[in-house]
Order: C-alpha cells, then structure tokens, then sequence
C-alpha cells in the first residue's frame, strides 16, 4: 500500500486518482471532526468538502509530515473561516458557557449517540480540545501547531474534557 | 503519547462511529468539485490566452515593423564603427598596437587563470 507522502507527491504532479484515494482514506476522520466541531451533518459534510478541496488546491506546499495533521489543520480553518462569517469568536476562557449547537432535525437523526451528547456539554474549549486530540487522534503538540493554542492549555483542556466526558458516558450508563 | 493512551478507548469509540460513515458519495462530490474546478480553471485560462493571442495578432504588423527599423539600425551602427575603425588605423598606426598588446594582455590573464 502506498504512503500518504507518496500519494500526495503524486497527486501536486496533477494525479486526480491518487488524490481521491487520499480523500478516501482521511474522509471519516475530516468529516467526523467537522461534524463534532459544527454539533452539523450537513454544515459538517460542507465544511469536509471546502477542507479536500482546499487540500488539493494546496497539496504542492505539504512538506511531509503526517497527512492527517496538516489536513485536519485544513479542516480546524475552514471551520474558523465559517464560523468567523457567523460571527460567533471561540471563547478560551476555562469558565466559558456551553454553546449549544443549533440542529436541524434531520441533523439530530445520527446524533443520538451517548458520545456527541456527552460532547455537546464540555464547555467549548474542552470540546474543540477533545474533538482534535481524542476524536480526530491529532497529538498534543500538533493541535497546539493547528490551533495555535498554547500546548500547556490544550493539554488542560484535554485533561478536563476527557474526565467530563468520562463522568457523562459513567452517568449515562448507570441510568 | 503517555497521555494520550489514557484516552484510546474514546479514541476508539470516536474512530467506531466515523467508520459507519459512507464514504463513496463523499468521495465522489469531493472529487467532482476538484473536476469542475480544474474545467472552469482550464476554461478561463485558455479564454484569457485567446484574448491575449487575438490582441498580439492585431499588434504584429507594428511589431514587425518595429523590428524591421531596429534591424536597419544595429547594420547601420556596425558599419559605421567599421568605417570608424578603419580611418582610425588608417590615421594612426598606434592604435593598431594597443589594440595588440590589449589581447596579448587578455590572452595572458586568461592562460593564468586557467593555469
């Protein structure tokens, strides 16, 4: 099986195949972590789709590295960029509000799981935090690189947000 | 990584859940978008490379006829230098020997250099 560095190369040379085998390799992790951050099937999907084709629009300036990092760090912008249209800016405060998303009901059909409404009750910070390092497998420091959060505060929101998360799915299994 | 072991069972459960998703729709309007956007891409450069082609075309005439000035001019100038040349020696013998001991000179450094 070939690697995604060498996908990639091939696919900056104008290799439309090798690119759509990339996309099929990172799609469910691009279209998990969009709809978690979005709490949006569709507006996640939408989100999925501008990340795969502002990756191919950029697959010349990967320099290597792991695929999924520098792809879900496509993905983190182009969720900043639709939710800086929506005007609503990201609080980093440790005491934040839990935002609610807005769902429409045929969003709500798949998100009946115990895990996204555990998720939708970390405060934003801890969500988006869980979200890139837990859901979506990026590292510490690569979330902090994706972000540019500090490491010391994605590490702390991280610990807190898999705690809660854990106490929600305990709770939930109980009742 | 000592860290985010702690957490690999919810990594797991995350990974469970975007597995369901169907990736073949996905993967095809991702990679229609890519489709079209390379057709209109093609499609404005190549109309944008035509319109340049088509202003270049009615500038030719002028542009050849540009040249063709130019070309009278650089046969001009190089025959009169030569004229200048010749009634320079002509006048006086001297220059011939500077000009000799010039490219002996030249020859001298160039043969050092190479050395």
């Amino acid at each position: 099986m070939r690697s995604d560095p060498d996908l990639a190369a091939s696919a900056a040379r104008g290799h439309e195949a090798d690119f759509a085998e990339l996309v099929r390799r990172h799609q469910a992790r691009i279209r998990g972590m969009a709809r978690r951050l979005t709490g949006s099937a569709s507006d996640g999907d939408d989100i999925a789709q501008a990340t795969f084709l502002k990756a191919w629009q950029k697959i010349g300036a990967y320099a290597g590295g792991t695929f999924s990092a520098w792809i879900c760090t496509i993905c983190w912008r182009e969720y900043l960029q639709v939710r800086r249209k929506q005007k609503i800016e990201i609080e980093f405060d440790e005491t934040a509000e839990i935002i609610p998303f807005e769902r429409s009901q045929s969003d709500e059909v798949g998100d009946q799981m115990d895990l996204t409404r555990a998720l939708g009750n970390l405060s934003e910070a801890q969500r988006i935090c869980v979200i890139l390092c837990v859901a979506s497998g990026l590292s510490h420091r690569e979330a902090a690189e994706a972000t540019g959060w500090p490491l010391g505060t994605i590490k702390s929101h991280v610990t807190r947000g898999v705690a809660a998360l854990r106490k929600h799915l305990e709770s939930s299994h109980v009742a | 990584m000592r860290d985010q072991e702690t957490y690999s069972d919810l990594t797991d459960l995350f990974t469970a859940e975007d597995r369901a998703l169907d990736p073949a729709p996905f993967v095809n309007d991702v990679m229609t978008g890519i489709r079209r956007k390379s057709l209109s891409r093609r499609l404005v450069l190549g109309a944008v490379g035509m319109a340049g082609a088509g202003v270049a075309a009615f500038q030719l005439p002028s542009l050849l006829a540009g040249w063709s000035g130019l070309d009278t001019l650089v046969t001009r100038t190089v025959n009169d230098a030569q004229q200048d040349a010749s009634l320079l020696t002509s006048a006086d013998p001297l220059w011939l020997m500077v000009g000799g001991v010039v490219a002996v000179s030249l020859l001298a450094v160039t043969a050092w250099e190479r050395a």
